[in-house]
């Protein structure tokens, strides 16, 4: 499958792996690429030494293009945006603020850099600050999350702005990849599904959860603090909520409420005190397959619905 | 006037009354969030020509009067 997106960052198939925290490692973007998608590593909150590891890692497992995510409030941001210089990576792609500062130095050493856009207002910024696409990531998504739904944000990015669009938010499926080509995106990116894929590294409760989860099953919180956060519904989201509604807990209380909450549930399973974070979709993933067979089942759904959209056409 | 315009700017963009704002009224203030600001940002842009970098000191409507009037010098 040919679109302006696997043109610009050479790739087989018009889908991104998302770059979740503590989950975006080296095992599961070498099988995504080797699958023909773009698997990205998520530098997150690490230090520089444990990103470049896993970039060198992926180098072993794929000879293919993959990407680096970096998360702009790291503490190590500065570090990591010379890392994927030095380790001369192909795809940067950015969440958590305007990457503005580091975008000349990246586009200098050739990177193509895809910024997270959760408004037409960053998309347009972005743009102008030499970006060569953006993700537009509707609040159906898990983790960190805006206001806008997947829905109305993508045909409003891609009006906005020139350079191609990826879908990211609620898509799980096939169908959503053709809804999304529909609105005017390019590519997706998916995050909930490749959760699942047996090159997934997360622990097995993880994997379970979002297996069993169904459509209502994750909620928002952290709201109050500025930075909403979806995930599954569990005994430690649902105390998050309640210390939320409890006006005598302050801001930083509340932090420190959920603070290692996400490697709590990556690294241990842990069940009371793990924030799963999940995406809205999370009711259409329900079994455990390979990054290739993933990908592949998703093009054969994409292009099921592309083809059956002209029963629709008079 | 950088001000006059760039108040101008704001009350329309966020449906505001332009008598409340201030070279002192910070975005807090305003209620308006890290989104809002930078399509306040993009419309100044626009509206004088020039390229912004904004970053966490530009708390107030002050701060973006004096942001713009360095660049236009």
């Amino acid at each position: 499958m040919k679109t302006e997106i696997t043109e610009l960052l050479g790739i087989e198939y018009p889908v991104l792996q998302g770059g979740m925290a503590w989950v975006a490692n080296a095992s599961l973007a070498g099988a995504v690429s080797n699958a023909g998608g773009l698997g990205i590593i998520a530098a997150a909150n690490a230090p520089v030494d444990v990103v470049c590891d896993e970039i060198r890692k992926t180098k072993e497992l794929t000879s293919k293009p993959f990407g680096v995510n970096i998360m702009l409030l790291s503490p190590f941001a500065d570090d990591i945006a010379k890392l994927v210089i030095a380790e001369d990576i192909k795809v940067v792609t950015t969440g958590a603020g305007l990457p503005t500062k580091y975008m000349k130095e990246w586009i200098q050493a050739g990177i193509t850099v895809i910024p997270v856009a959760p408004s037409c207002g960053v998309a347009r910024m972005v743009q102008r600050s030499g970006a060569s696409a953006v993700i537009a990531e509707g609040g159906e998504a898990g983790g960190h999350i805006g206001e806008l739904n997947t829905m109305a944000l993508i045909p409003q990015v891609c009006d906005a702005v020139h350079i191609p669009v990826i879908a990211a938010g609620g898509i799980a499926d096939g169908r959503g990849i053709a809804a999304a080509f529909m609105l005017g995106a390019s590519g997706v990116q998916m995050g909930t599904r490749f959760l699942v894929a047996k090159e997934c590294t997360i622990h097995r409760t993880y994997k379970d959860k979002i297996l069993a989860s169904k459509d209502i099953d994750t909620m928002t919180t952290g709201k109050r603090l500025g930075h909403p956060v979806r995930a599954l519904k569990t005994p430690f989201t649902r105390a998050f909520q309640k210390n939320e509604n409890d006006s005598a807990r302050t801001i930083e209380e509340l932090e420190a409420f959920g603070a290692g909450a996400l490697r709590k549930a990556v690294i241990s399973g842990d069940e009371k005190e793990g924030c799963f974070m999940a995406g809205q979709c999370c009711g259409l993933v329900n079994k455990e397959q390979t990054a290739d067979e993933i990908i592949r089942e998703l093009m054969i759904q994409t292009e099921e619905a592309l083809i059956g959209g002209s029963k629709w056409v008079k | 006037m950088t001000f006059k315009k760039i108040a101008a700017l704001i009350a329309e963009n966020k449906d505001m009354d332009i008598s409340d704002i201030t070279m002192e009224t910070s975005f807090d203030d305003m209620e308006l969030d890290s989104l809002d600001v930078i399509e306040v940002v993009m419309s100044i842009e626009e509206a004088f020509g020039i390229t912004m970098e904004i970053d966490d000191s530009i708390k107030t409507v002050g701060d973006l009067v004096n942001l713009v009037e360095s660049l236009a010098k």
